[in-house]
């Protein structure tokens, strides 16, 4: 049995315990709860980390019989070819200039799309439409460009009934100036109401009496989401942002491969693009792809810390709380 | 030791002996593609073709006068079972090649093989390969877009198997075929090593003396007719270029058809490829001129680039071509041609195989008579001249996995060397003999399968590609001569190729084989699909010159590194 004392010195101890202390006093309580971490663990350490021993290929000149660790150093020979090439720098400019202007439109739209949905009032209408919009998301980019060919080619459904009221058809498909609004569209239209899931499920942890203290004070609809949803969201909207903000260099392959076409190329080809070029169109280069993807992920990198710090320098939420 | 030396000069001299069938393949001409359809292009260009071989037999087909005959072959032992894994393209999806199909059992029981099949498609079969090569997981056998960038690298490293030194006495007949392709000669010098085999098209039975590619423009006589525009080089079986956009525009003058060619940005690449020179659709895009320095074909006036894109640019703007030809599939392009029948000009292969196919098809969709209504041309530029490359009569090269074991690998070669056999190009080309076909009594060939409901052994197995149609000759060859098909086929397509040989710009001309051979970093970053370019330009608003010569300007800075490479290895 211990004594009073003891006693007060084991919770003097437990108060002063370092992190690694406290973590280790955690797991002891909650071991089952950290057992289930267990399978995300070794999905992340054998699909996230190890693969990233092969960046090292940047820095060597890629025998295949020999393998990754095996191939000789080059130094930065890879990044001196990458750096020189104008397409290079050009691919990194569209992409910029593309996932900016998702930041811009696209971000947004899931957050609308959320607050929309949240505004409903007949429960079934709300499930009903929250599934219409969510469907998009589980078909492939190959499925949607078909679609979007059949829709906008020049005797396809829309420029039919342009053409049938007697107004000009119009090239969708082939025209520069429609290819980067036209991956904005499809993006939304794909991607905007399966991502309104994480806003519908911030928004449904807010305190109700908010909304009736609101309503009690006279406040109008559009009062109680800019006065109460919206800021009680606003932390989701940091860590997403953020998240969105860490990605600008990568400007998802599959849609822009899909969509895009001989006519469009010249705006279509973004980092992720010049790189499957270079890989699997023209000799194989492995050690060359891999300095384009290493730079890559460098300035994602870099954004996203910088976005974290500028989010938490602005009083919101970082990444990390 | 004195008797092995003998031994190996008598076993060279009867092997050189049975190598004159193919003749000297080193003197070259032009390109040759397979009948089954495709033709590949890279950048530093590759579908080459060599002088057809001298000599034919009764039947037409190979027949390498080698120590080792097709009797032997079967009579090997072949008691161990082994599954071979084989990738190519021309896969039919879904077709089982080993049981229930009686081509191809025939093969699977002979040899007691089972073929484990991947298919591969035109859109991946370089990137799939080329992974699969990096990780040193070939299949058993592969077939290869070759593409010299990586070859040398890949026989270096041995990531691809180097052929025993023997291989030539131990498989004679592949070997005699092999040399129908200087490309095989000229690789294994260059590498030090037979790592790539390199499928001839033709053979022994090409009546021309030039090899030229095949590629041809369909057109309809009968909508010429109609528009009252008289096709001036029908009996010739040309078409110019200039005469080819007057027909189209005749045609939709006329009300006949509202776009009267549906292509491709790989059809506009290859109409650009035989009225142009070094335009790298399906040949090198780089060129030595006359000044003895290597150039960039798009950036010369002398190679008419340009000029004939201005001529489509026009035609594109005036709707003579589907607006969005860009987005269009082969072969789509050609179904407005022979089914939906609102074409007026396709580009296809110029074979047998596809003549048959487009009479088939416009017979069964349209109702009509192929031959009365339609006419397959060479397409040759306002001077008469079809431009080709200089190429060493090959298309894609079968590759082996460097970690099979031994058994697989002999009985890999063995069903190759008895491909090239006489018996077993009978068997591939005219399928299970006295049910597909029979000698009569004078010793021809009479074809069963013809007048069947089937019409030929394709549609009767499914597919006789890609494991024994396209082994190693390629089915081209064949075609010539192959009862399977319908004499007018026949008959067009060895006029075609006379014709063809006759008017090409090749004539004189030699392989390039330090262009052929050649790679850098700076080459591999100046590859571009020029056929997607060329439909960029020509889809582009604005003033056509200033609009190519942007271009031209902007490439320059990443094709002028490979100028000079060239330049400073090869020219003085």
């Amino acid at each position: 049995m211990l004594t009073s004392q003891a006693k007060e010195k084991k919770t003097v101890t437990a108060a002063q315990a370092t992190g690694l202390q406290k973590l280790t006093i955690n797991f002891k309580k909650y071991w089952q709860i950290y057992i289930l971490l267990i399978p995300a663990l070794v999905w992340y350490i054998l699909f996230a980390y190890y693969p990233m021993a092969g960046l090292q290929l940047a820095f060597k000149t890629y025998k295949a019989k020999i393998g990754i660790w095996g191939s000789p150093w080059c130094g930065f020979q890879n990044f001196e070819a990458v750096f020189r090439d104008t397409y290079f720098w050009r691919s990194v400019g569209r992409t910029l200039l593309i996932n900016v202007g998702r930041l811009i439109i696209n971000f947004p739209a899931p957050i609308l799309v959320a607050l929309m949905l949240n505004e409903l009032r007949v429960g079934r209408y709300k499930k009903v439409m929250q599934t219409v919009f969510t469907f998009p998301h589980f078909l492939s980019w190959v499925i949607v460009a078909s679609i979007m060919t059949n829709l906008l080619s020049i005797d396809g459904l829309v420029n039919s009934a342009l053409a049938a009221a007697g107004i000009p058809t119009i090239n969708f498909l082939g025209s520069e100036k429609m290819f980067q609004p036209m991956l904005y569209i499809t993006d939304i239209w794909k991607s905007a109401g399966y991502s309104s899931i994480i806003y519908l499920s911030a928004i449904s942890g807010i305190d109700q009496d908010q909304y009736e203290a609101a309503e009690i004070d006279g406040a109008t609809r559009w009062q109680r989401i800019w006065s109460v949803t919206l800021p009680n969201i606003l932390p989701t909207i940091s860590v997403l942002f953020i998240m969105t903000t860490g990605g600008l260099m990568t400007a998802g392959f599959d849609q822009i491969f899909n969509l895009s076409n001989a006519a469009t190329k010249n705006v279509a080809e973004v980092l992720d693009m010049y790189i499957y070029r270079i890989t699997f169109t023209a000799s194989t280069d492995f050690g060359f792809s891999t300095a384009v993807s290493l730079f890559r992920s460098i300035i994602n990198m870099t954004l996203l810390v910088i976005a974290n710090k500028g989010s938490k320098m602005m009083g919101g939420t970082g990444l990390f709380g | 030791m004195k008797t092995r030396k003998i031994f190996a000069m008598l076993l060279a001299a009867s092997l050189i002996a049975s190598l004159a069938s193919c003749g000297n393949s080193t003197d070259t001409s032009s390109t040759g593609s397979s009948d089954s359809g495709s033709s590949s292009s890279t950048d530093s260009g590759s579908a080459e073709s060599s002088t057809p071989a001298s000599t034919k037999t009764d039947s037409g087909v190979l027949a390498a006068t080698t120590d080792i005959t097709a009797e032997d072959i079967l009579a090997r032992d072949y008691s161990e079972p082994i599954t071979i894994s084989f990738a190519g393209i021309q896969v039919t999806d879904g077709l089982d090649y080993n049981h229930g199909n009686e081509y191809y059992e025939w093969w699977t029981d002979t040899f007691n093989v089972e073929w484990d099949v991947t298919s591969l498609t035109f859109d991946n079969w370089v990137e799939r390969l080329n992974t699969w090569i990096n990780a040193d997981d070939l299949p058993d056998w592969s077939v290869w877009n070759f593409n010299a960038g990586d070859a040398a690298n890949y026989a270096d490293q041995g990531l691809v198997m180097e052929m025993p030194e023997d291989w030539k006495t131990q498989y004679p007949n592949l070997a005699a075929a092999a040399t129908c392709s200087p490309a095989n000669e000229y690789y294994e010098n260059l590498y030090g090593g037979m790592y790539y085999f390199f499928r001839p098209v033709f053979a022994n039975n090409f009546p021309a003396d030039l090899v030229t590619n095949h590629m041809s423009v369909y057109i309809r006589t009968d909508w010429a007719d109609q528009a009252g525009y008289e096709l001036k080089g029908l009996e010739g079986m040309t078409i110019g270029q200039t005469e080819f956009f007057d027909y189209l525009r005749a045609v939709k003058d006329a009300g006949i058809t509202e776009y009267p060619w549906y292509t491709t940005s790989g059809g506009i690449g290859t109409f650009l490829g035989r009225v142009t020179e070094a335009n790298g659709t399906m040949e090198s895009v780089y060129y030595k001129s006359s000044d003895g320095k290597y150039h960039w074909g798009p950036a010369e006036e002398e190679t008419g680039v340009k000029a004939t894109l201005k001529q489509i640019k026009q035609a594109y703007d005036e709707g003579l071509i589907y607006p969005e030809f860009y987005t269009m599939q082969s072969p789509d392009d050609a179904g407005h041609f022979y089914a939906s029948g609102d074409g007026a000009a396709a580009i296809a292969e110029g074979m047998a195989s596809q003549f048959d196919r487009f009479a088939q098809e416009m017979e069964n969709n349209l109702g009509l008579d192929f031959w009365e209504v339609a006419a397959p041309l060479i397409i040759t530029d306002d001077e008469g001249i079809s431009h080709d490359t200089p190429s060493t009569n090959y298309w894609a090269c079968n590759i082996l996995s460097p970690n099979m074991d031994e058994a697989t690998f002999e009985r890999i070669m063995s069903i190759w060397d008895y491909g090239c056999t006489e018996e077993g190009q009978l068997r591939i080309r005219l399928g299970v003999p006295d049910v597909d076909w029979k000698y009569d009594e004078e010793g021809n060939i009479v074809n069963l399968v013809k007048d069947t409901e089937y019409g030929t052994l394709d549609n009767k197995y499914t597919s006789t590609y890609p494991i024994t149609g396209n082994m190693f000759i390629l089915s081209d060859d064949y075609s010539f001569i192959n009862p399977g098909f319908t004499d007018e086929a026949r008959q067009r397509v060895t006029d075609l190729y006379i014709r063809r040989a006759e008017i090409s710009s090749t004539i004189d001309e030699e392989v390039d084989w330090d262009l052929s051979s050649y790679s850098s970093q700076a080459m591999n970053l100046a590859t571009m699909t020029y056929s997607d370019e060329y439909a960029n330009i020509i889809t582009k608003e604005g003033d056509f010159d200033t609009n190519y010569d942007q271009w031209v300007s902007d490439k320059m800075s990443m094709i002028q590194p490979v100028l000079d490479e060239l330049n400073a290895a090869f020219c003085e």
